[in-house]
Order: C-alpha cells, then structure tokens, then sequence
C-alpha cells in the first residue's frame, strides 16, 4: 500500500526506454541492416557513370585502358571546359590532348589554339562517334559512311590497309568496332573508297569508333593495340607520360565574358543566415508538429438511415418501371386511409369507399369509381394498356388530391355536426 | 521537446549571424546548449502521481467536472501542461491547461465536461509536459491512467412527468373501476358529481344519506390498483440501429421506457427493465436499492444497438424470471420491420395467455412526407414505396391488434407521451 501511494503513475525513463527499445527491437534491426546494406551498395559502386568515362567499369566506359595507361605510367587528367584544358597545357607542355566529342563542340578559339599546338608537335587526338561534330574543324572535313554492320550486330571486321602511315595503326593492323568514318585522302581502316576511321587533319589525329577502346570491344582483333599506341602507351613513344583528356560540357559556354551570377555578389553572411533560417524553420517544424500525447479515437455508434429499405425499394420500381404496380401499391393505401377516414368497415370493397368518398366531397360518382377502381380493371397481371410516366405522376396527384379533399370535407361535416 | 520559444530565440540569434557569420556553429552550440541545459533543468514529468477522482453521473446536455490530482513525488517544482485525452463527445473545453506543481506538494485538474452521448466516456491517459525554468524546452511523459465518466440518457421527456403524475393522482380515488371479485381496493365514499359513472352510484350509501336539504348521490370510489409490474423489454438489436431523424431507434425507446418506468414506480407499481439482442444486455429493477430513475438510467446509458437479429425466442423465460404474476410487458421494437414475423409474433401468444403485451414503436415521420411527395416519376416510385411500407407495418400492427395486444406508434418525439398516455389509460380501466 505504501509502495502504491509512492509510486509514480508511469514507469521510470530507464524501464520506459528499454520497454521501448524492446518494442521497437524489429525495426530497429530492419534499420541497422538497411543502412549497412545501403552503405555496402555506395561503396562498392563507382561513381562513373559517365559514356566513355575513364573510370566507368561498365560496358560503355573506359576505365580498362585508363587502367592499362596507369600501369604504363600515363597520367590522366580528364577536364570538362576549354579553360582547364589550356590551363594544363600550359602547364605540361609534353602532355598529349585528346578530345572526345560526345554531344558538343569545342569552342572556335580552342580549336584554334589546338592546330597551332598540332603544328608545333603536341600530339592531339579527337575521338568521336558523330563525325559531323568534326565538320567545325575545317571546310575539308567531310564525314564518311558508318562502319558495315553483319546481321547478328557485330561490326566488320577493318584492316589497317596499304595506304596507312600511322604506327600504332600498322602494329594493331586490324580492328572490329561500330562506329563511323572521315573522306580523308589518305589514313587506316578504310571503310570504302575514301572513308577512313583513323585520318589525321590539319588538327590532329581523328578516330571516329570510340566504341573500340570500351571494356566491351577492346579485346576484339587490335583494338588494344591501338588504344596504347594511339594514347601513348605504345613501346615506340615513352615520351608522353601524361594525357590531358578534355571532354568538351556545357561548362564551356559558361566562361568569363558571360554575366557574373547575382549570387556571387550577396554578402558574406547571407549564406549563414540562409542556413540559419532553414534551421529555424526546422525548429518551427518540431515545436509546432509535438502533439500533446496519443491522438484520441471516438468508438462511433451503430447508425442506419431508416427508411433506407424503402428508397432501395423505390429505386427497384424505377428500374423495373413497375408502373401499374407503384399504381396498385398507390391506390390501395389510398383506399385503406378512406375507409378509416369515411368510417366505412374493415372489409368494404372499393365501390363502396369510392361511392362515399364522392358523397363527401361531392365529385363525380362515376369519376371517383374511375379513379380508385384503375385497381381492379388494370392492376397487375391484367391486360389494360400501361400507364406512361406522366399518367402515373397525374394518377398518384389525383389520388393525393381525393385524399386531402374527403379530409377537409369529413373536417368540416364534423365542425358543424 | 521544444517550444515555439525556442523558436524565437533562436530568430532573434540570427542577428548575430549576420553580425559574426563566421561563428555560425558557435550560434548552433549555444543555441542547442540552452536546450540542453533546459531540458535537464526542467522537473521530471515521470516523478509524478495522478489520482483520478470518482466523478458523478451525468446526463446528456448536462456539465460535469472531471477532477485529477497531481501529486508531485520530486523535489523541483513541475511548470507545463497537462493535457487530458477525452474522447471528442465528452466535450471538453478546457483539457489542455496550464499547470504548476510545486515540489513534494499536489494540484487539482478540474477538467469542464459538456456530454454529447450517452454511455461510459473515457479519456485514456493524460499527458504531462514539464518546461525548463527558461521555457524553451522540457520533456513530455504520457501517463495512461483512465478516467471514466458516467453519461445517462437525457431524459428530455421529463418534461411529460409532472403533468402524467397529476393525471395518475387525478385517478387515484376519483375513478371508478370495474370491480371484479375481491381484487379492487374499495376506498371512500362521496358526493356525486356531474361526470361520475351512474354505475359507480352506491344506492344504499344514497338512502342513508338522504336528509332535509334534498337528495345526494353517493358514488363508491374505488383505488386504483397498485402493487402491479411493469417489465418493459427493450429490443437493442438491428433494428433499433435505424437513424430516424437525428437518432437511433433506440434511443427513442430508452427514452420512452424512462418516461414510463418513473411514472410507474411513482404509481406504486414494480418495474423492471431489460434491454436485449441476443441475450439481455442491460437489467433494472425498482426492487434494487436507490432512487429508481437513477438505476435505471445508468443501465440504459450502457445499452447501444447491437447489429444482430433480435432473439424473441427467449422473452417469456426471462419475463418468467422476473415475475409469476400478471403483469404489463411492454416490448419496444420496430413494427415496420418484415422480421418480425419470424421472430416476435410467434413468442406473443405465450406472452399474452398470461399478461397485458404493449408494443411501442416509433414511427417514421420520413415515410409520411416521401408518401406525400409526387411532383417527379421517381418520386411517385418513391412515395409508392414508402406506402407500400407503411401498409406493412399497418398489417403487422392490426395483426397485433387482433392478438389483443396494444400497438402504441408514435413519431420519436411523441412516443414517449403516448406510451405514458396508454399506461394511464390501461390503468384507469383496471385492465392492468
């Protein structure tokens, strides 16, 4: 008893949070294994998810040759703008460039600065699959046919041919990949008469099958061969011990000349109290979003509309268009309430209530008999032609009309009796 | 947990944000170190005691106070809320207060009721939020500890009391009864006035009466009988479920049998009352201890419909149960409905051998007015409908009638003072 008038009326934190604990224990483990798996999944995958990516593992990456160049001591430095670019160029002046174009050009200036670099002895490489990307690079640039395409998918197979003058491409001397092809007077693999995947231009070294050098297709025939060489790997050049790997981006178009964003001229504690801001916002949140304990339930009460059954009873004539029916239904409840009305006895038969009901009211005897009579001569099961929807409505009126007639006259024969 | 306090102060730091943004995750430390402090500082909601007290029965529309100690076990004195969780229809217009406990010490939660329903209401726990002394943040603990408020039916038909009463008193010595053996109480004797029955005329009592200033009939008068039951059956089951108006059925016949169990029990007569669907649910009896309106109501506050069929089958073993005389049963239920050709009309003739059978029922006034309108094709389906209802129910009840039995059918409001009118009737003609 002591214990009890003591006692607190809810458990003590400890015991609270190890009840909750044990209440929460299934999903507190489902939580703890989520997140380890989730942290698993970003660990073990790589970021690069990118199309011709040097560190996309994936079929369409190229992280196999990046990998291959790596050991050979070949630094990679993969850029996104022109700035960059120039900027490492000046740096490493041995460095060798390669452009791959995906989806836009390089900028005119670059291209520029890129055929004096090729013309004072920097080896530049521009690897593309759409070739008309090429054609800002000068009015002889004109794209060839695609590489031949046999039925099950795979790509011909192209020898480097007699007229090539590369080395990479005479040591590779075949190479098996889709893509496309450059008119060029001279250059390897030809693909027709003219056309060539590997050509050199006025700003470099073109090759226009990516696909060749991706984990997919660079062990078919001497693609491997010919990524080394071309990117400077090759036994021949130990020379170029770094690549700068420019892949021209949307970043470009954004550079110096443009407008500066209105962002970089706020003040210095804008961001902070952005931050802050959000922070009082989430403090908002919470004190606002506390409920004071358990939301109360309210057991609610068994409740059926009553007359229900006879609107769904309703509906069921409608549907049926049971017109003499709700007629028959009509006229006899009509005929029940005269009787009491009239004081007429329990069993008197229609004749008889309409009869009176006319001396009541002082109607047409033969009219009256007409109306409460329809039972008889057209009720169901007989024979008489079917009431429409507006005789229907007009009956039910007229029957009503009778009704509230024969009240008002047994009202007043009473009155003055 | 935190107030919207916290939330100023902690707009009000911004301005130091702008003044010394570098020290932004200072602001945060210090910002989160007030709370911190707060939240140790602040009593514990969990070294609290609540004592609900008992609370009264209450009717329906009627106020009511919900009290609970809170006694607080600490030594810090406890500043917050409480918050107690009754269900929406107790109506509570103050459960979120603003409470203080001073360490060792207590204070009382008075909590204003305002009932909407009937039954037992309940609030399941109440919830304690204790403040730092700063009031920016504390820490909320949940007690769950019910408290339990009677509601009784509302009784809105007490208003028909006073005046039934004075017709009862009105009966008592002023009626004539038919006199049948030694059964009826014989009381006075006195003058005849205009109205009295010429039979009630003691001729003998007038010849001994007779004097010089003319002649005086005298009347016998007779009391009425007393000392007779009244069970009144009420049927909970599907049925009474049906919303009529903007209540159920059965709440139309817990009021009438109110209505008339406290008009009986003020005429003398023993009442009993249950309530059944499958089985009886709720019992009362004049022979308990207490003022019978108040047992009564509190056993029908509990009665709520039940969506099963009514078993009929087991009334005249229950009746019998209660009593091996003659008495009045008045059985609340829906006439109109089809099932009770199945169910009640074939236990009414075991029934009626012994005693005098009511059976109340409340009306549809709905039916009336869809039977009356007939401006649309639909709505002469409609009306067609609603007649052929009531014609059924018509059939039912002149079925009852020709079974001797009494069929008292009244709009909801109305059934209570018809059902009363009917006793008063039943009495005064000694057919009781």
């Amino acid at each position: 008893m002591t214990s009890q008038t003591t006692s607190p009326t809810v458990s003590s934190g400890g015991a609270a949070l190890r009840s909750a604990a044990s209440r929460w224990q299934f999903w507190i483990v489902v939580l703890v294994i989520g997140a380890v798996v989730a942290l698993l999944i970003q660990l073990l995958e790589t970021s690069d998810t990118e199309t011709y990516g040097t560190e996309n593992t994936n079929l369409d990456g190229y992280a196999a040759v990046a990998n291959v160049l790596d050991d050979h001591g070949v630094d990679i430095h993969r850029v996104y703008s022109a700035q960059a670019a120039r900027e490492l160029m000046e740096q490493e002046p041995d460095a060798g460039v390669v452009v791959l174009l995906r989806s836009f050009q390089t900028e005119e200036r670059f291209t520029e600065e890129l055929e004096s670099e090729w013309e004072s002895g920097r080896d530049v490489l521009w690897i593309t699959d759409q070739s008309w990307l090429l054609t800002g690079l000068s009015a002889e640039v004109h794209s060839g046919p695609r590489i031949p395409v046999g039925t099950a998918g795979t790509a011909e197979v192209l020898d480097a041919g007699g007229t090539c003058a590369h080395p990479a491409a005479e040591a590779a001397s075949s190479i098996q990949a889709p893509g496309s092809s450059l008119r060029a007077d001279a250059g390897c693999f030809a693909v027709d008469d003219g056309s060539y995947v590997l050509s050199e231009t006025s700003h470099g070294v073109v090759f226009t099958a990516p696909e060749a050098f991706t984990n997919q297709h660079i062990t078919e025939e001497g693609n491997a061969a010919l990524a080394l060489g071309l990117l400077g790997a090759g036994p021949e050049n130990d020379s170029a011990a770094s690549l700068i790997w420019y892949t021209p981006s949307g970043a470009d178009t954004v550079d110096d000349q443009q407008w500066g964003s209105p962002l970089d001229y706020l003040p210095d504690w804008a961001w902070p109290l952005l931050w802050w801001l959000v922070l009082c916002a989430v403090i908002g949140m919470v004190a606002a979003g506390r409920r004071y304990g358990p939301v109360v339930s309210e057991p609610m009460p068994v409740s059926v509309p009553a007359e229900e059954a006879a609107v769904g009873r309703g509906r069921l004539y409608q549907r049926a268009n049971a017109v003499d029916e709700t007629g028959h239904v009509l006229r006899n409840a009509h005929l029940l309430r005269l009787t009491r009305l009239l004081r007429l006895g329990r069993r008197s038969d229609a004749a008889t209530v309409a009869d009176a009901a006319a001396r009541a009211t002082g109607r047409d005897p033969a009219a009256v008999r007409q109306l409460l009579e329809r039972a008889r001569s057209a009720g169901p099961g007989s024979s008489g032609p079917a009431m429409s929807h507006r005789d229907a409505v007009s009956h039910a009126q007229a029957l009503a009309d009778l009704e509230k007639d024969v009240r008002r006259a047994v009202r007043t024969q009473r009155r003055t009796e | 947990m935190i107030t919207f306090r916290f939330l100023w102060v902690a707009l009000g730091m911004s301005v130091l944000v702008i003044l010394i943004p570098a020290w932004w995750w200072l602001w945060l430390v210090v910002l989160i170190g007030i709370a911190v402090v707060d939240i140790l500082a602040c009593a514990s909601p969990r070294k609290l005691r609540l004592v609900r007290e008992q609370t009264s029965p209450t009717r329906v529309g009627e106020r009511t106070t919900a009290t609970t100690r809170l006694e607080n076990l600490g030594t810090r004195t406890l500043r917050g809320w409480a918050k107690d969780g009754w269900q929406p229809t107790a109506g509570a217009t103050n459960a979120l207060q603003k409470v203080q406990v001073n360490g060792r010490g207590s204070t009382e939660l008075h909590i204003e009721l305002a009932p909407e329903r009937r039954g037992e209401l309940t609030s399941e726990h109440l919830t304690i939020r204790s403040l730092g002394p700063l009031g920016l943040a504390g820490r909320q603990v949940v007690h769950r500890l019910p408290h339990t408020v009677q509601v009784l039916p509302e009784f809105a038909s007490r208003k028909h009391l006073p005046s039934r009463l004075r017709r009862l008193r009105e009966l008592d010595g002023a009626t004539a009864v038919q006199l049948r053996g030694a059964g009826t109480e014989f009381d006075s004797l006195r003058d005849y006035v205009r109205g009295d029955d010429v039979r009630s005329i003691d001729w003998r009592a007038t010849a001994r009466r007779q004097d010089a200033a003319g002649q005086h009939l005298v009347v016998r008068t007779w009391r009425p009988e007393r000392d007779r039951r009244v069970i009144l059956c009420l049927d909970s089951s599907r049925t009474s479920a049906a919303r009529i108006g903007d209540e159920p059925r059965l709440d139309a016949g817990l009021e009438s049998s109110l209505l008339l169990g406290a008009l009986a029990s003020h005429a003398g007569d023993r009442v009993d009352f249950l309530a059944f669907a499958r089985e009886v649910t709720a019992r009362a009896s004049s022979s308990e201890r207490g003022m019978f309106l108040n047992v009564l109501s509190t056993a029908a506050s509990r009665v709520e419909p039940a969506l099963v069929e009514a078993d009929f089958s087991q009334l005249p073993a229950e009746i019998a149960a209660i009593t091996a005389h003659k008495s009045l049963v008045v059985i609340f239920t829906a006439v109109d409905s089809p099932s009770l050709h199945e169910g009640l009309l074939p236990v009414l003739p075991a029934l009626t051998a012994k005693h005098r059978v009511v059976v109340a029922s409340v009306s549809n006034p709905e039916l009336t007015e869809r039977a009356a309108a007939r401006e649309t094709p639909s709505e002469v389906y409609g009306a067609a409908a609603a007649e052929r209802a009531m014609i059924e129910a018509e059939a039912v009840s002149a079925e009852l009638h020709a079974m001797g039995i009494e069929v008292v059918q009244a709009e909801p409001e109305a059934l209570p003072a018809a059902l009363a009118d009917c006793y008063i009737r039943l009495k005064a003609t000694g057919k009781l």
